[in-house]
């Protein structure tokens, strides 16, 4: 097993690599003159002069590459031209908020997609299938900018039952950091209060945010039960009198989860890119808000950050992906 | 004679399907006594598995209708019996045995965790898992395995395909059932590792005093186990003899057809014989004799209507008019023979 | 003994059959049109479909889609007469949603078909080689796909500058990768079926297995794909046109009209919801779709 680790490891630090040219491309392609974009529309000739030989623009690509990486190695991210920042910082600044975000929605759709989808699939035909299979099918094809501005009118606005947006309100205190992640901080700290208003402050942006991958679990995971319902082990299972308990929620479901867990992973790339659409309805201060306010601007910097951001944690979570299918499945295992 | 242990009457079975009922089953009458070892026989897609399957109420269903019929279980009606009670039955009364061990076993949980649960099971919960465990390698032993606590922590990928039918042989006969179901045990294994399988099933089968069926389209593993064989066709049992009189002297066109189909191993023929024709089509089954239309002496009174059984011998009939009537009743022979 | 020379038939005569020419494709199209989610989800592309194309005909006052003002008529609620309400300038929601409709079907069209054009030939160059070729293919591959699309998108578009023009090669970047790996995938199965051995076996070329063997079987779920993608790549369009990075106002397209229509939640709360419901209801018929051609073309594949 610890093979396999090492192995995906240094594959993810190569994909890490492979990321950082994708975005130098990215970078690069930018029409027009690149000192002249990094120094803003107010500069003078001078000053982009300067930046040019500062930075380095007039070297051979390779080589900026090399600058590229040893930058990005020291943190050196560079600076917004929209806060001013060193944009790393601002990264600090905003990365949890994005991460307990994140985490509480699919948390969300986890826990309340599989269980949705072996039920759809034990009552297949019956009326709850159907009604879940509606939830299931419109879930995926909302928008989730819409709905986070549907919820937000409806629930927050005409019934207030939330809050409209931000992470706490405004004349809260922030609990003493220690993670970054205010309901964490809070539970660490004893406050239980603040603990519940940062949770409500959530609850509309996560619910935006997981709604297409919850609709996308359920419907995989019902499909993938149904079809390992139909499988010979579980004839066989049946055939020794195993009760449906068991065979359901043991025989079927260790084998279905396999798949799911690949579109769970494939959703939560969904999920981050989609902060940055969730985030601004809500004003929530995370890195998604950040890369939207820097994109209309055409502020790179921070795009570029953000990016970087979000693919290598994407490409986290499937390295953890791939280890929790070795560990449910022994055949993955013996391939290693 | 005592009563029997299992005994089917007039059992019809459809498969709901697109293109309207598919009748797998079209009325089967078949005893079975304690003790006794019978090999089902037939081409793939006669029905041998779904009979049994269905008996045992282990097609999906839908599709899968029981139209009309019985099936009693020492003399407790299965058919009609809500699944609950089904499921008490299986695996504690009537363990079955299946084709592929691979597909059969789980591949995600070791081979000991599957005996467990089945014994446990089998035991409506009365067991705990320490007892079951003991169980389960005692199991392990008595079908040969080498180092049972190996093979108990072990995946069934992990296993050669001999190792894992014996597993499920392990897993069948635990809570020893009254009955065992066979199906095609050793067509997914090499003829030696077949050889040694069949060796221990009929140890234990004796050793136990087991009743079983033996489901196979190779009828030289049915002879070297089984005491009485019945051969169906196109879902429908058409003769039913001990095993000699199977062989010495078969009855029903079928079955002749059958045998004469294999090659004799020291005898090179020009070219292998087989039955003319090909197998009804069961959306729309031919009313009579459902091997009426590759049937070298068919006759009229063959499609008019079901055949009875003809009594040949004791313990041998044969669902055919040739016999009713004594004699040739039209058409010439593909197979020549004497009446 | 008689001299019949065959067996007597049965005595039945058989039951009328279906003639069996396009039998394949009827129960095809008998299977699909059985699914009421499947029927949906065609009414409502064709729905969509029918929009984009007579849509600008049919529109009350064609002139909003493209920038008249009427502050007379402004933020007025949905009416017979403006059947989905009017926004800050006065502009017919309706017609704008109609005309918005078109814009919605170039880009997807665009998106999806500039994804297959790219990502099928690659994916079946790394399925049918192998080496070094094949492996590049797909490590660039995997580094595409590992990037969260959206945020791709967002970082080319923020580099190209925002535009419809831009926006669609974003999303198509983003796209193609999906349609590699698929191939590929189906490729490398394909090429190890007993039918591609036997070919091989009877002398056919690479070419010729690839033509006549792996492409019509790749089909299928390139089909089953490409309806799904198209409601995404709307969902992808209609995102970066509410970021303001696709279309600039006063185009009609419906992301970038929920956007405008933001500021005016919850009283005139028309101007968002219309154009998310459009939305909304175009990637459920493609998805819709998408589902029922994947249950009558390949229904085991998920």
């Amino acid at each position: 097993m610890s093979r396999l680790i090492l192995k995906r490891l240094a594959l993810t630090a190569l994909m890490l690599l492979g990321l950082a040219v994708v975005t130098f491309t990215v970078a690069n392609i930018a029409p027009g003159d690149p000192a002249r974009l990094a120094a803003g529309p107010d500069a003078t000739q001078e000053m982009v002069e300067r930046i040019r030989q500062d930075r380095g623009l007039d070297e051979p690509l390779p080589l900026r590459f090399a600058y590229y990486v040893a930058d990005l190695v020291t943190g050196d991210l560079g600076t917004s031209v929209y806060t001013g920042r060193p944009v790393a910082e601002d990264m600090a600044t905003f990365l949890p908020a994005t991460v307990e975000l994140v985490l509480f929605a699919i948390t969300l759709a986890i826990l309340l997609g599989i269980p949705l989808g072996v039920a759809a699939a034990v009552r297949q035909n019956r009326a709850s299938d159907h009604l879940i299979r509606l939830i299931a099918v419109s879930g995926v094809a909302l928008p989730m900018f819409w709905l986070g501005l549907m919820l937000q009118w409806y629930l927050a606005l005409e019934l207030d039952l939330f809050p409209l947006g931000g992470r706490l309100g405004v004349f809260s205190d922030v609990p003493p950091t220690v993670t970054g992640m205010y309901t964490l901080d809070a539970l660490l700290a004893g406050r239980l209060d603040t603990f519940a208003e940062a949770l409500s402050h959530m609850l509309l942006p996560a619910l935006a945010l997981s709604l297409p991958a919850l609709a996308a679990i359920i419907r995989v995971n019902r499909a993938e039960m149904l079809e390992v319902l139909g499988r010979d082990y579980v004839v066989n299972a049946r055939a020794q009198g195993i009760g449906p308990g068991r065979i359901v929620g043991a025989y079927a479901l260790k084998n279905a989860i396999l798949p799911t867990l690949a579109m769970i992973g494939l959703r939560f790339g969904w999920m981050l890119g989609g902060t940055v659409l969730v985030e601004g309805v809500f004003d929530f201060p995370g890195i998604g808000l950040y890369a939207a306010k820097a994109a209309v601007s055409s502020d790179f910097e921070p795009i570029m950050a953000v990016t970087l951001a979000l693919g290598a944690a994407f490409m986290l979570t499937n390295l953890v992906i791939d280890l929790l299918y070795a560990a449910l499945d022994p055949r993955v295992r013996a391939q290693i | 004679m005592t009563d029997p242990l299992l005994s089917i009457r007039g059992l019809e079975l459809a498969f709901d399907t697109f293109d309207g009922p598919y009748h797998a089953i079209g009325g089967v009458d078949l005893d079975l006594q304690p003790g006794e070892a019978l090999g089902l026989v037939g081409e793939t897609g006669c029905g041998k598995s779904v009979l049994t399957r269905a008996a045992f109420g282990l097609l999906p269903s839908p599709p899968a209708r029981i139209v009309a019929g019985s099936v009693k279980l020492g003399g407790r009606e299965l058919v009609g019996l809500p699944e609950r009670d089904l499921r008490s039955i299986r695996g504690a009364e009537v363990a079955m045995i299946f084709q592929d061990p691979m597909t059969y076993l789980n591949p995600v949980f070791r081979v000991g965790t599957q005996l467990v649960d089945a014994i446990r099971a089998q035991s409506k919960g009365r067991i705990r898992k320490a007892e079951a465990k003991d169980i389960a390698l005692a199991m392990l032993e008595k079908v040969h395995l080498p180092n049972p606590e190996r093979q108990f922590r072990a995946y069934p990928h992990e296993l050669s395909g001999g190792m894992r039918q014996r597993v499920l042989i392990a897993m069948a006969l635990a809570a020893k059932p009254r009955l065992l179901i066979a199906d095609e045990p050793t067509t997914a294994l090499d003829v030696t590792i077949q050889a040694q399988i069949l060796r221990l099933m009929g140890e234990l089968v004796e050793d136990m005093g087991l009743t079983m069926i033996m489901i196979s389209h190779d009828l030289g593993v049915v002879a070297q186990v089984c005491s009485r064989v019945a051969v169906m066709y196109a879902g429908q049992i058409v003769e039913d003899a001990p095993v000699e009189r199977i062989f010495d002297a078969p009855s029903h066109p079928y079955t002749k057809g059958l045998l004469k189909a294999l090659p004799h191993p020291f005898k090179p023929v020009e070219s292998l014989a087989s039955i003319p024709g090909s197998l009804p089509d069961l959306l729309h089954p031919p009313t009579g004799c459902r091997f009426a239309a590759r049937c070298p002496h068919a006759g009229p009174a063959c499609t008019s209507g079901p055949v009875p059984f003809a009594d040949l011998a004791p313990g041998h009939r044969a669902a055919c008019r040739l016999h009713l009537e004594g004699g040739v009743l039209g058409g010439t022979g593909a197979f020549a023979e004497t009446a | 003994m008689s001299d019949a020379a065959l067996p007597a038939p049965a005595a039945q005569a058989p039951a009328p059959r279906r003639p069996m020419r396009f039998r394949e494709t009827r129960r095809m199209a008998a299977t699909y049109s059985r699914s009421i989610s499947a029927m949906l989800g065609l009414a409502l592309v064709v729905l969509f479909l029918a929009t984009a194309a007579f849509g600008p005909l049919v529109a009350p006052f064609p002139e909003d889609a493209t920038g008249a003002v009427n502050f007379e008529a402004k933020l007025l609620p949905p009416s017979a007469e403006h059947l989905f309400g009017t926004d800050q300038v006065g502009n017919d929601i309706f017609s704008r949603v109609l005309f918005g409709a078109r814009t919605t079907l170039q880009i997807g069209l665009t998106v999806t078909g500039i994804a297959i054009l790219i990502g099928v030939p690659l994916g079946l160059i790394a399925g049918m080689t192998g080496g070094w070729v094949a492996e590049t293919i797909m490590r660039v591959t995997d580094i595409f796909l590992s990037i969260p699309g959206l945020i791709l998108a967002i970082a080319i578009v923020g580099a190209l500058g925002p535009g419809i023009l831009n926006a669609m090669v974003a999303l198509s970047l983003v796209w193609w990768p999906g349609y590699v790996r698929l191939v590929q995938a189906k490729t490398l199965s394909l090429r190890n079926e007993v039918y591609v051995d036997a070919a091989r076996a009877l002398g056919a070329g690479p070419l010729r297995i690839l033509f006549v063997h792996v492409l019509p079987n790749c089909l299928s779920p390139i089909v089953v794909k490409a309806s799904m993608d198209m409601g995404m790549a709307i969902l992808g369009a209609a995102s970066l046109g509410f970021l303001g990075l696709g279309a600039q106002p006063p185009f009609p397209e419906w992301g970038a009209m929920i956007a405008q229509g933001r500021s005016y939640l919850p009283d005139w709360w028309w101007c968002a919801f219309f154009p998310g419901l459009a939305i909304y209801l175009t990637v459920l018929g493609f998805n819709l779709m998408g589902d029922g051609l994947r249950d009558v073309l390949d229904p085991r594949q998920r």
